[in-house]
């Protein structure tokens, strides 16, 4: 029977809400495989614009060989096998998400399991080397970068679709919730302060680097109120589970609903998370060592 | 250097004014100064700085 149950209270945490919920998980709220799968494909889906206008700067359809670096549950590099006729290889660290890719992906898709900071590949060996929300993992980024840049062929490219800042995010007014989400993401070793590195890591591994902005979470708000309110209540579940992980009860989870969806409705909300994206050739400059 | 690089420098050293002026008044010395000037035109020169002011605009139609 215990092994229905997880314990979920942070060490030392004083749960201001929920503090007479109970102290364990249900089965049903644990995070698995297939939240991840729902989350990394919505994720996609809300940056497929940006990511798509990225992919065509860089002439993803010309090129022969590409690396998705990191490719998780194969959700975007299924999309960029679809742009090119180029052999696509996807790699990862993590098994199960592997085996997740390996049924979203076609055919074509090499997928592999591997690390960035120590790639099964010779040198120069892809025209582009592509990765999403990867560094922010990463405890030595500039090794991963450098390790990215030196498979990757003279004047081909590396490119950084997505990496946030999260301690650059701004919240008004102040959302309980993010900071749950903070801890879960700490817990996870996920470096806040990603995105504003993106550029000092890139020009480290002597590539002659192009950095921009994201802005698709801040478009959000400029949308229809009504697509506003059933975007926010389809993505809810995440935010559910992670309340239930911290002890809410169904009762406070569905009060901080309403509340959320009040705000929306009102044009109360806002909510601003810096991303960004970096472009880097390579040109045969030095690197420093990671 | 290049020539992006070579006006990111230029624009350093013409707004440094403003800068100085504030060390100053922190009560830095000429040479602190001077350092740390050297040390963020180095900076830019490798494209290892990165700034960002999140700034906004609303337009409210009544």
């Amino acid at each position: 029977m215990i092994d229905a149950y997880e314990l979920c209270r942070y060490p030392g945490e004083s749960n201001k809400r929920g503090a007479a919920a109970k102290n364990i998980m249900l089965e049903k709220d644990k995070w698995t495989i297939k939240d991840w799968v729902r989350r990394l494909k919505e994720q996609a889906e809300e940056t497929k614009e940006y990511r798509h206008r990225l992919y065509e700067k860089v002439e993803v359809k010309t090129k022969r060989d590409i690396l998705d670096a990191g490719c998780g549950t194969g959700v975007i590099t299924a999309d960029i096998a679809s742009l090119t006729t180029g052999d696509v290889i996807g790699i990862d660290i993590d098994r199960k998400k592997l085996e997740q890719a390996k049924i979203l992906v076609s055919d074509s898709v090499t997928l592999l399991e591997a690390d960035v900071l120590q790639l099964p590949f010779k040198d120069e060996a892809f025209d582009l080397v592509i990765f999403s929300v990867l560094l922010i993992y990463i405890k030595n980024q500039q090794r991963a970068v450098n390790e990215m840049t030196r498979v990757t062929k003279k004047n081909g490219i590396v490119l950084a679709t997505t990496e946030p800042d999260y301690a650059g995010a701004i919240f008004y007014p102040e959302n309980e919730m993010y900071s749950l989400f903070l801890k879960d993401l700490e817990e996870m070793g996920a470096d806040f302060c990603t995105g504003r590195k993106l550029r000092s890591l890139f020009s480290k591994a002597g590539l002659q680097t192009e950095i921009g902005l994201h802005t698709e979470y801040f478009d959000m708000m400029n949308k229809d109120t009504k697509e506003q309110v059933t975007l926010f209540l389809d993505h809810f579940w995440f935010t559910e589970k992670l309340l239930r992980k911290h002890n809410w009860i169904d009762e406070e989870i569905e009060t901080y609903k309403q509340e959320r969806v009040q705000l929306i409705e009102t044009n109360q909300l806002f909510y601003y998370l810096p991303t960004f994206y970096a472009i880097g050739k390579k040109c045969g400059i030095s690197q420093e060592k990671g | 250097m290049n020539k992006e690089t070579e006006q990111q420098v230029e624009e350093l050293l013409r707004e440094f004014w403003s800068t100085k002026e504030l060390l100053l008044k922190i009560g830095w010395s000429e040479q602190q100064i001077e350092d740390y000037k050297q040390e963020q035109i180095e900076l830019v020169k490798k494209n290892l700085l990165f700034s960002f002011v999140p700034a906004f605009y609303a337009i409210g139609r009544k």
